[in-house]
C-alpha cells in the first residue's frame, strides 16, 4: 500500500544472514511506514531484529555475510534496495542519519571531534576544510556543548560518554536530514545522562524538522518521545499503533506482556505484586517455527500456532497486528 | 558459502598432513632411506647430479643426498620438538608461580621476561653456543632455554585472570587448595593458547637450529642435518647447485607446515560468529 | 607525554645495564675458557698462557672483572680481541656502517611491499586474491633466508651472472641487491601477516560503522580512518618483529661474507674470541633497545590517548 505522502515506507524487507551455522533470518517480513517529522518507537528485545532493520535502510549491512533477500524500502518513492554504493553513499549521512549505541567506541580515537563531525560538511556539502571546522562548532554549539570551539580541537577518549553522544547527533544531525534513526542511543549512559540526552533530542526535534526513528527496549523511552509505535519479535513486526493505543489497548500478547513486566512503584507494589517477566527466550533465528515465534512463551497460545503462518493485518489505518487471535 | 568452510579447514588439513609426513620420514627413515647417509659413501658416484639411480644426486663425498635428507628430519624434528617442550615447561611454570604467588618472584620473572624478549632469539642462542661451544647436544640446550618468555606470560596473565574470576573465589572462601584451583581452572584454559605458541615455536626451533647448523655451530659433519647440508651446499654453489635445492626445500616444507597447522589451530580457538 | 617519554628513557637505562650482566656473565662463567681463550691463535706453553691471563686479569673474580668491563664500556674502551689482538671497539666501528646499511633496505624494501601488500588483503578478504597473497607470505615466513638466499645466489650470480656472488666490494650498489633482497623478502612477508590482521580487525571496530553511515565513501574510509588505526596497530608490534629481522641478519651476512657485526659475531664464536662476541652482543641488543625505544616514543607521538592524558 504505497502511499504517497509517507516519508519512508518498508515493504516485506527480510535480511538474512548466511554463516558457518546456518541462516539467521534477522529480518524476516517487516513493514512499516513513517511520515514526515514524525517519531516512530520500534520497540523489541535484543534479537528481535530492530537494529538490522535501522541498518538496512541505512545499506549499512556488511554484504558477507548478510544480505536483504527480499521487500523494499521505499524513500520518498525510491527504492533503496536498487540504488549502487555511490547513491546510497550520498543519501547516508546527508538525508538520512543515523547514531548508534556505544558512544564511547563509536569515535575515532585518532581524531579530533572537530575534525570528525566536519566530515559530513566536506563529503555532502562540498566544504572546505576551514568552511567545514567552522560549520562543525556550530553544530556543537546546537547540540548544547559548552565551549564548542575548544572541544572541537580535543580527542574522543577527552569527552565523557553524554558529551560522545551529544558529538554523534551533531553529526547525525550536520547536513538536515529528513530522518534521523538513533538506535538505543541512551542505552550505554547512566540514567541523569540519559535524561539529559532525550530532553536534547525532544528540544532539537522542535528545532529541526527531522522525523526520528527511535529504536529501544525501554518502553520509557518510547511513552516519553515517540508518536507511533512498531513493536517487533524476532525478526517480525508483531503489532503497530499510535503510542496511546499501544500503551491502553495493546493487542498482541507480547505486547500485553512486555507492558505488564515494567515495574511499578507506589500503591500497586505495597500490594505484593511480584515483579513480572516473559518465561523463556526469543527463539534462535536459524530455527523458527513455521507459525508464531512467541508461541512458546505465549499465555494465550492455541494449538494451530506453532504451524499456522501468521499475516500482518490492518485493523484499522495505521494500527495492525500479527497474531491468530485476530484473524 | 561451502568454499569458505572448505578453506577454512584446508590449512589444518594441509599443516597436519605435513607433520604427519615428515614425522613418519624421521621416524621410519632406516626403512625408507634407500641407503645409509653416512657409511654409503661412494667416491665412485661422487657428485652425480639427480638421476636414476640417486634421485636427490650426491655429495662431495658420494653419499646420496635423499637418504641425507630423511635422516636429516630426524634431527630437526626432534631438536624442535624436545626444546619446545623444554620452553613451555619453563615458561609455564615460571608463568604459574609468578602470578599465584605474586610479590617479589612475580617482579622477577617479569623482569626477566622483558629482559629475554630484548634480546632477539638468534642473538640469544648464539650467546649460549658461544659459552658451550659447537654441537648438536648445545643446540639443544641453547634452544630450549631461549623461547620460554611467550609461554610464561601468557600463562601468567591467565592465572591473573581467572583469579579474579568469582567462582574462583568462591573455591577459594570454600577452601580449595591453590593447587587444586591451578590445575582444574586454570590449566584447561591455557592449553589452546599453550599449543598455538607451542607449535609455532617448533617450526622457529627448527629454522633456528638449521641457522646454528649453516653457521657451523650446530651439528657437525658427518651428521646429516638441513641447515650443514645447505652450508656444506655454499661452497659448492658452482659445482653442484642441486645439493643446495633439496635441504632448503624440507626445512621449508616442514616450517610450512608447522605455520599451517599452529594458524588453523588459532583460528579454531577464535571462533568466528557473524550474526548480531 | 612528556610522563611518558621520560619513564620510557628511564627504563631503558636499566635494561642495558642488566643486559651487559647477563651477557657478562654468560661468557665468563665457565672458568675453563681462560685458558684455552687466552692463548688465541698460537698454542702457548703452560707459563706463556699464566703469564697472559694474569696479564689480562683473567683470573680475578667474576665481579671484579665485571666491574672492569663496565668502566672499560663507559669510557668506550671494549677490551682486546683474544685472537687477532685489535681493538674490539675499533673493529665494531669499522664493521657498523655494512649491518647498517644492510638492515635499512631490506627494512624499506619489507615497508614497501609488505604493508600495501597486507592492506589490500584485507580489504579483498575471501577473494582467490587474498588467498594467493596469503599463501605467499606463509611461504616467506616459513622459508629459511640462508635457503632463499642460496637460490638467489645461484640464479642471479652464477646462472645469470647479473650480480656478484658474495662480498661488499667497494660498497656498491650491486653487490647489496642480493643480500637485501634476502633478507627484505621474509620481512615483507611478516608484514604483510601482520598488516592483514591489523586491517581485518580494525574494519570490525564501531567507528569504521560510523564513518560510513556518514556517507564517506570506501576510499575515503580506507585511507583516513583505517590506515592510521592500522598504523597504530603495526607499530604495538613492530619493535618485537624487528628482533627477527635481527637474527635474520647474522645469518645473511654470513651467507653472503658481508662484512657487519653479524658476520663478525659468528666467526668470534668460532674462535671463542669472547671480548668481541661481548662486544657484538653489546652493540647489537644496545641497538634493538634504542629501536625499541624509537618505536614506543612514535607511538605516544602518534596516539593522541597518549599525548593528550
Amino acid at each position: 500500500m504505497n502511499s504517497p505522502d509517507h516519508l519512508l515506507q518498508l515493504d516485506g524487507l527480510k535480511t538474512h544472514f548466511f554463516t558457518f551455522d546456518g541462516v539467521a533470518k534477522a529480518v524476516d517480513d517487516v513493514s512499516f511506514h513513517l511520515s514526515p517529522g514524525e517519531t516512530l518507537g520500534i520497540v523489541g528485545e535484543s534479537g528481535s531484529g530492530k537494529s538490522v532493520t535501522a541498518l538496512s535502510i541505512m545499506g549499512l549491512i556488511p554484504q558477507p555475510p548478510g544480505r536483504i533477500v527480499a521487500g523494499r524500502i521505499l524513500f520518498n518513492g525510491v527504492d533503496l534496495t536498487t540504488l549502487d554504493k555511490s547513491a546510497l553513499g550520498d543519501i547516508r549521512g546527508n538525508r538520512i542519519s543515523m547514531i548508534f549505541q556505544e558512544p564511547m567506541t563509536s569515535l575515532n580515537p585518532l581524531f579530533t571531534v572537530g575534525d570528525q563531525v566536519s566530515e559530513a560538511f566536506i563529503r555532502h556539502r562540498g566544504m572546505n576544510k576551514k568552511e567545514s571546522l567552522e560549520q562543525a562548532v556550530a553544530m556543537l554549539d546546537k547540540v548544547q556543548i559548552p565551549a564548542p570551539t575548544q572541544r572541537a580541537r580535543e580527542y574522543p577518549h577527552q569527552l565523557s560518554g553524554g558529551m560522545r553522544q551529544r558529538v554523534m547527533i551533531a553529526m547525525a544531525l550536520a547536513c538536515d536530514p529528513e530522518i534521523l534513526i538513533a538506535d538505543e542511543p541512551t542505552t550505554a549512559l547512566d540514567v541523569t545522562i540519559q535524561a539529559q540526552v532525550l530532553e536534547l533530542m525532544a528540544d532539537l526535534k522542535s528545532k529541526v524538522d527531522a522525523a526520528i526513528i527511535m529504536i529501544t527496549h525501554d518502553l520509557g523511552v518510547v511513552a516519553q518521545i515517540a508518536q507511533r509505535v512498531v513493536v517487533m519479535y524476532a525478526g517480525k513486526v508483531v503489532e503497530t499503533g499510535d503510542v496511546y493505543t499501544i500503551f491502553e489497548q495493546p493487542k498482541h500478547p507480547y505486547t500485553q506482556a512486555l507492558l505488564h513486566s515494567i515495574p511499578r512503584m507506589g500503591r500497586l507494589s505495597r500490594h505484593g505484586r511480584r515483579l513480572e517477566e516473559i518465561p523463556g527466550m526469543v527463539p534462535s533465528l536459524y530455527n523458527l517455527p513455521a507459525g508464531c515465534s512467541y508461541c512458546d512463551r505465549c499465555n494465550q497460545a492455541r494449538p494451530g500456532c506453532r504451524t499456522t503462518p501468521v499475516e500482518f493485518k490492518r485493523l484499522e489505518p495505521g494500527v495492525g497486528v500479527r497474531c491468530l487471535l485476530y484473524e | 558459502m561451502w568454499f569458505k568452510k572448505l578453506k577454512r579447514r584446508t590449512n589444518l588439513a594441509i599443516g597436519v598432513g605435513i607433520v604427519v609426513l615428515m614425522s613418519a620420514m624421521a621416524l621410519f627413515a632406516p626403512w625408507l632411506a634407500p641407503y645409509h647417509p653416512i657409511d654409503d659413501a661412494n667416491l665412485l658416484y661422487s657428485e652425480e647430479p639427480p638421476g636414476e639411480q640417486f634421485w636427490f644426486g650426491t655429495d662431495t663425498q658420494g653419499r646420496d643426498i635423499l637418504s641425507r635428507v630423511i635422516y636429516g628430519a630426524r634431527i630437526s624434528l626432534s631438536v624442535g620438538l624436545i626444546s619446545q617442550v623444554m620452553n613451555s615447561i619453563i615458561g609455564i611454570f615460571l608463568g604459574l608461580t609468578a602470578g599465584y604467588f605474586g610479590k617479589w618472584w612475580d617482579d622477577l620473572v617479569m623482569g626477566l621476561t622483558n629482559i629475554m624478549l630484548s634480546i632477539p632469539g638468534v642473538i640469544f642462542a648464539l650467546a649460549i653456543m658461544a659459552v658451550l661451544g659447537p654441537g648438536l647436544m648445545n643446540v639443544f640446550i641453547a634452544l630450549g632455554l631461549t623461547n620460554w618468555s611467550y609461554s610464561c606470560r601468557i600463562t601468567r596473565s591467565q592465572v591473573l585472570f581467572t583469579r579474579d574470576l568469582n567462582y574462583v573465589k568462591a573455591a577459594e572462601a570454600i577452601g580449595y587448595s591453590k593447587r587444586r584451583i591451578m590445575f582444574t581452572q586454570i590449566l584447561p584454559n591455557i592449553i589452546g593458547p599453550i599449543l598455538v605458541i607451542a607449535t609455532l615455536g617448533i617450526a622457529g626451533a627448527i629454522l633456528t637450529e638449521a641457522a646454528l647448523s649453516f653457521l657451523g655451530l650446530g651439528t657437525q659433519p658427518p651428521t646429516p642435518s638441513w641447515g650443514g647440508m645447505l652450508a656444506k651446499a655454499r661452497e659448492q654453489l658452482f659445482t653442484t647447485p642441486w645439493t643446495s635445492i633439496f635441504p632448503g626445500l624440507a626445512i621449508f616444507i616442514t616450517v610450512l607446515g608447522l605455520n599451517l597447522l599452529g594458524d588453523g589451530l588459532r583460528d579454531l580457538l577464535d571462533p568466528h560468529t557473524t550474526v548480531k | 607525554m612528556f610522563a611518558y617519554t621520560v619513564r620510557r628513557l628511564l627504563q631503558f637505562i636499566p635494561t642495558i645495564i642488566a643486559i651487559t650482566l647477563i651477557v657478562f656473565l654468560l661468557l665468563n662463567v665457565l672458568p675453563g675458557n681462560a685458558a684455552l681463550m687466552a692463548g688465541g691463535k698460537q698454542r702457548l706453553t703452560p707459563e706463556a698462557q699464566e703469564k697472559l691471563i694474569k696479564k689480562w686479569g683473567l683470573d680475578q673474580p667474576l665481579h671484579v672483572r665485571y666491574f672492569q668491563y663496565i668502566k672499560g664500556v663507559a669510557t668506550g674502551d671494549l677490551g682486546v680481541s683474544f685472537f687477532s689482538r685489535e681493538d674490539v671497539g675499533g673493529m665494531l666501528v669499522s664493521r657498523l656502517w655494512p649491518t647498517l646499511k644492510l638492515a635499512l633496505s631490506a627494512l624499506f624494501i619489507a615497508c614497501l611491499l609488505g604493508i600495501p601488500l597486507g592492506f589490500y588483503s584485507a580489504l579483498r578478504q575471501g577473494t582467490a586474491v587474498d588467498s594467493l597473497t596469503m599463501i605467499g607470505a606463509v611461504s616467506g615466513v616459513s622459508m629459511p633466508q640462508f635457503w632463499l638466499g642460496l637460490l638467489l645466489m645461484f640464479l642471479f650470480s652464477v646462472k645469470l651472472r647479473l650480480l656478484p656472488t658474495f662480498g661488499y666490494g667497494d660498497g656498491a650498489l650491486k653487490n647489496m641487491i642480493l643480500p637485501a633482497l634476502t633478507l627484505g623478502v621474509g620481512y615483507m612477508a611478516l608484514l604483510a601477516r601482520t598488516t592483514r590482521a591489523a586491517v581485518v580487525e580494525v574494519l570490525t571496530e564501531d567507528y569504521v560503522r560510523t564513518a560510513r553511515a556518514k556517507g564517506l565513501s570506501e576510499i575515503w574510509v580506507n585511507r583516513k580512518h583505517v590506515f592510521r588505526n592500522t598504523l597504530v596497530l603495526l607499530l604495538t608490534s613492530a619493535g618485537l618483529q624487528f628482533g627477527s629481522l635481527i637474527g635474520e641478519t647474522v645469518v645473511v651476512e654470513t651467507l653472503f661474507s658481508w662484512p657487519g657485526i653479524g658476520s663478525l659475531l659468528v666467526n668470534s664464536i668460532f674462535y671463542r674470541d669472547i671480548p668481541v662476541v661481548q662486544g657484538c652482543i653489546l652493540v647489537i641488543v644496545t641497538g634493538f633497545l634504542i629501536v625499541n625505544l624509537i618505536v614506543d616514543l612514535l607511538y605516544g607521538v602518534i596516539d593522541p590517548r597518549i599525548k593528550y592524558q
